[in-house]
């Protein structure tokens, strides 16, 4: 009994931890489809963090303090978009710009607001709340829907990205710009108001990533995202672009985090970060293409217009 | 279409052209590589603007700034490279193409579905809907562009070089099916360079020689001799002085195949002898398999079947020079030097020895009358005929033995050519220094201009579909020559046939 319980805590953990994972990467992976890989989405996030906690401090409410969050990370996608589409630069360049710059100027912000030593701001935490009927479930109830609210949200966001991408004209029009932006032109599309949009969108959820961070923890750290921007970009590799499996992705990245948790409080002399190493092994051999293809769109990287036209 | 000019970088595509089609009429754009065929139909769809002139479209007096007011105007073109998303299924692509009549967000796969199905009733086309276009043949993807452009409902359809990629049922089904769409009362308009095709399946005939029309006419009227000779005009009746000795083999190719995509071949059983001292002249029409063979003799590319046989210091004068020539942000002087890399007499150990090269380049910018402001303005500030008088710089200076050209003069002034010719002798030991005989290299020649081919060459050949057939340099005339380029086939028959050809694929 006691076994079962700890396992069930285990998965709650792992559902929670993947959570500002699967929001960054659904969000990263409408701005891939649309054939930009912005790298710069962990800066995002951790606008989207401060964002959070300036809001939520101010008005003491968990809501504006994810609008603001969402608005934030949007806001630095925007400049990232501004960059790349209207001065065509490169892609990596500027999205390790956009991340460096993103860390450095919430940290000054911060300290500026807060002080150099950070007297710990404290926020309203987001609280779980059972899901009736569901949250009664054995086993699965207290894993999927004993949650936060942020949780549901990623339920709703999987079905809902997956209709649009793959059975609306909206999608098809995204993927067939990252796929071949010609193509896309000739069949009448503006290739890049179409990047535009999910190069923001894709900012949108990685701001709402961070606030998740901030309001799940109750309160705001410099550099607080943690890597967690690029570990998204793998996970949109390991769940091959589709919505469905980069939800699964995120729970094993999630899992890999909860796990190094279980074996430190087990006080085992295994050295936690093997596990966290785990699933960026996976996603290397994802890549691999050893286990059928995993193939990123075609345009993926490629800037638009191309020279000479 | 009235008086249409078009002017690129400047050289004149398009001079004054009038051109008309009609409603319910196969009509056959034909004429030489850059006679201005497919900067017309471009036009005409809306992809780019002409200079001057005037359009009337369907009673209307137009100007297609956009291809979507060519679209909405009723004009449809099949691009001769597809317009399709490999990665998404056929029936996403038809969707695709046709989003503006959708109607709400969902995506409109029935109506297609349904669409497709009219369509197969009445044209015959049939495709599978839910395969990758990765997936399909070049013909079956014809089709799936073909459709794509059907679904949008258009009353003139062009088509750019359609049966280049076909095999002879998919050509004879396209000819059917241009057929079909004409008695449905629509413009069918198509761009050919295969004379025998014209005379099959055309209503009328426009031809376009150096960006103006020198011909309009039926095909009853006309036979393929007449049009051809149109086409590139007569014998000059000039030959270029021959190769007075040869030496021992350079390079030889035997049986050689390279395949292409699926079904595709894009070299057939090609033999061929390079000796010292000898030009070799391939004459075709570009996309016939030029690009492969120039990567086969220039070591780039290894045949699929047969054996190569190439010396080890070979020139390689590609076609596209910025492309895979030139690097254009290094400099002339860098440029130069990355083909000299291997070259003791510039470098000491791993050290390039930059004076040597600078005092190097400077001759060479001099001798070719590179236009430049010196050694080191950026390659890509050249225009492209100096673009390519560094290649031809460099690559002269490489080709001890073996030197592959492609089109090696296209845009050179008459000075320059005169002086790559001059450094062509050189390197073949006539003229000058022809008492260097261990020296003498042999050359391969590739061009779309017959009269460079007929002029130079020493050793006359046809690249047509892929196949490789030598000219008897006896009975090599314009005449003969243009019409194996556009036919691949002679009445001469076997007499000019000496390469097991004349097979259609």
């Amino acid at each position: 009994m006691v076994e079962s319980f700890s396992l069930v805590v285990f998965f709650g953990a792992a559902i929670r931890l993947a959570v500002p994972l699967a929001l960054a990467a659904l969000g990263e992976s409408i701005t891939e489809r649309s054939g930009v890989l912005n790298i710069g989405i962990e800066g995002s996030m951790i606008a989207g963090a401060l964002c959070a906690a300036l809001a939520a401090l101010k008005w003491s409410s968990i809501l504006l303090g994810m609008v603001f969050g969402a608005l934030g990370g949007g806001l630095v996608a925007l400049v990232f978009a501004i960059f790349v589409l209207g001065l065509n630069t490169d892609q990596i360049i500027t999205g390790t710009a956009t991340t460096l710059a993103g860390l450095g100027f919430t940290g000054a912000l911060y300290q500026a607001r807060f002080g150099m030593t950070g007297s710990v701001i404290t926020l309203p935490v987001l609280r779980s709340f059972e899901v009736p009927i569901l949250g009664d479930l054995p086993i699965l109830g207290p894993i999927f829907f004993q949650q936060s609210v942020t949780v549901y949200l990623v339920y709703l966001l999987i079905p809902t990205l997956w209709y649009l991408l793959f059975n609306t004209s909206w999608g098809l029009e995204l993927r067939s710009v990252g796929e071949s932006p010609e193509v896309a032109e000739e069949a009448g599309i503006r290739v890049l108001l179409v990047r535009f949009i999910a190069i923001v969108s894709g900012g949108l959820m990685a701001g709402l990533a961070g606030a998740h961070l901030a309001l799940d923890s109750g309160t705001f750290i410099e550099n607080m995202s943690g890597g967690r921007g690029f570990i998204a970009i793998a996970v949109v590799v390991l769940g091959r672009w589709n919505p469905v499996w980069i939800a699964i992705a995120a729970v094993f990245f999630g899992a890999a985090s909860a796990l190094q948790f279980v074996f430190q409080s087990l006080g085992s002399n295994l050295p936690f970060p093997l596990f966290l190493m785990l699933p960026y092994l996976l996603t290397l051999i994802a890549l691999s293409g050893w286990f059928g293809r995993a193939k990123a769109p075609a345009a993926l990287t490629l800037p638009w217009p191309t020279k000479g036209r | 279409m009235g008086k249409i000019c078009k002017t690129f970088e400047e050289k004149q595509a398009l001079d004054g052209v009038d051109f008309q089609a009609f409603p319910g009429e196969v009509h056959a754009l034909i004429g030489e590589n850059g006679a201005g065929k497919s900067t017309l139909m471009r036009i005409l769809s809306g992809l780019i603007l002409p200079d001057s002139g005037s359009m009337v479209v369907e009673g209307q007096k137009t100007r297609f700034a956009l291809p979507r007011d060519a679209r909405q105007a009723g004009v449809g073109m099949v691009h001769q490279e597809f317009l399709l998303v490999p990665a998404q299924t056929v029936l996403e692509n038809l969707c695709l193409g046709n989003r503006f009549a959708r109607t709400g967000a969902r995506l409109p796969r029935d109506h297609v579905r349904r669409k497709l199905k009219d369509y197969r009733e009445k044209t015959g086309l049939v495709v599978e809907e839910d395969i990758l276009v990765e997936d399909l043949s070049v013909g079956e993807r014809q089709k799936v562009e073909i459709l794509k452009v059907l679904l949008r409902g258009p009353e003139i359809l062009i088509f750019d070089e359609p049966t280049s990629v076909l095999a002879p049922k998919e050509i004879s089904d396209l000819m059917s099916l241009f057929r079909i769409l004409a008695t449905d009362g629509k413009t069918v308009i198509f761009i050919t360079h295969k004379l025998n095709e014209v005379m099959v399946s055309s209503d009328r005939v426009t031809v376009l020689k150096q960006g103006r029309v020198v011909c309009r006419t039926v095909p009853e009227e006309t036979d393929i001799e007449t049009l051809s000779e149109v086409m590139v005009g007569k014998d000059l009746g000039k030959r270029f002085r021959k190769a007075e000795s040869r030496g021992g083999v350079i390079a030889e190719l035997t049986s050689v195949h390279v395949f292409g995509g699926e079904k595709e071949k894009k070299l057939v059983d090609v033999n061929l002898v390079v000796r010292s001292g000898e030009m070799v002249g391939i004459a075709g029409i570009e996309g016939n398999g030029q690009q492969e063979l120039a990567e086969i003799l220039s070591a780039l590319r290894l045949p699929d079947i047969g054996t190569a046989i190439l010396p080890e210091e070979i020139g390689f004068i590609p076609d596209d020079r910025l492309e895979q020539a030139l690097i254009g942000h290094f400099s002339i002087l860098e440029n130069i030097a990355l083909g000299l890399i291997n070259n003791s007499y510039c470098r000491l150990g791993p050290l390039v020895l930059w004076g040597k090269v600078a005092e190097y380049v400077q001759d060479l910018i001099l001798s070719f009358g590179i236009k430049s402001e010196g050694p080191h303005e950026k390659v890509g500030d050249l225009s492209g005929g100096n673009q390519q008088k560094v290649v031809l710089a460099r690559e002269l200076e490489r080709s001890k033995q073996l030197l592959v050209a492609r089109n090696p003069t296209q845009g050179l002034d008459v000075k320059a050519s005169k002086f790559f010719y001059q450094q062509m002798s050189k390197l073949l030991g006539r003229g000058l220094w022809s008492n260097v005989a261990d020296r003498r290299g042999g050359v391969v020649l590739i061009s779309s201009d017959l009269d460079e081919i007929l002029t130079f060459a020493d050793e006359i050949y046809v690249l047509y579909n892929g196949e490789l057939m030598q000219v008897p340099t006896e009975l090599a005339s314009r005449e003969l020559v243009g019409r194996l380029m556009l036919t691949g086939k002679t009445e001469f028959g076997g007499l000019a046939m000496a390469e097991g050809s004349g097979n259609e694929r």
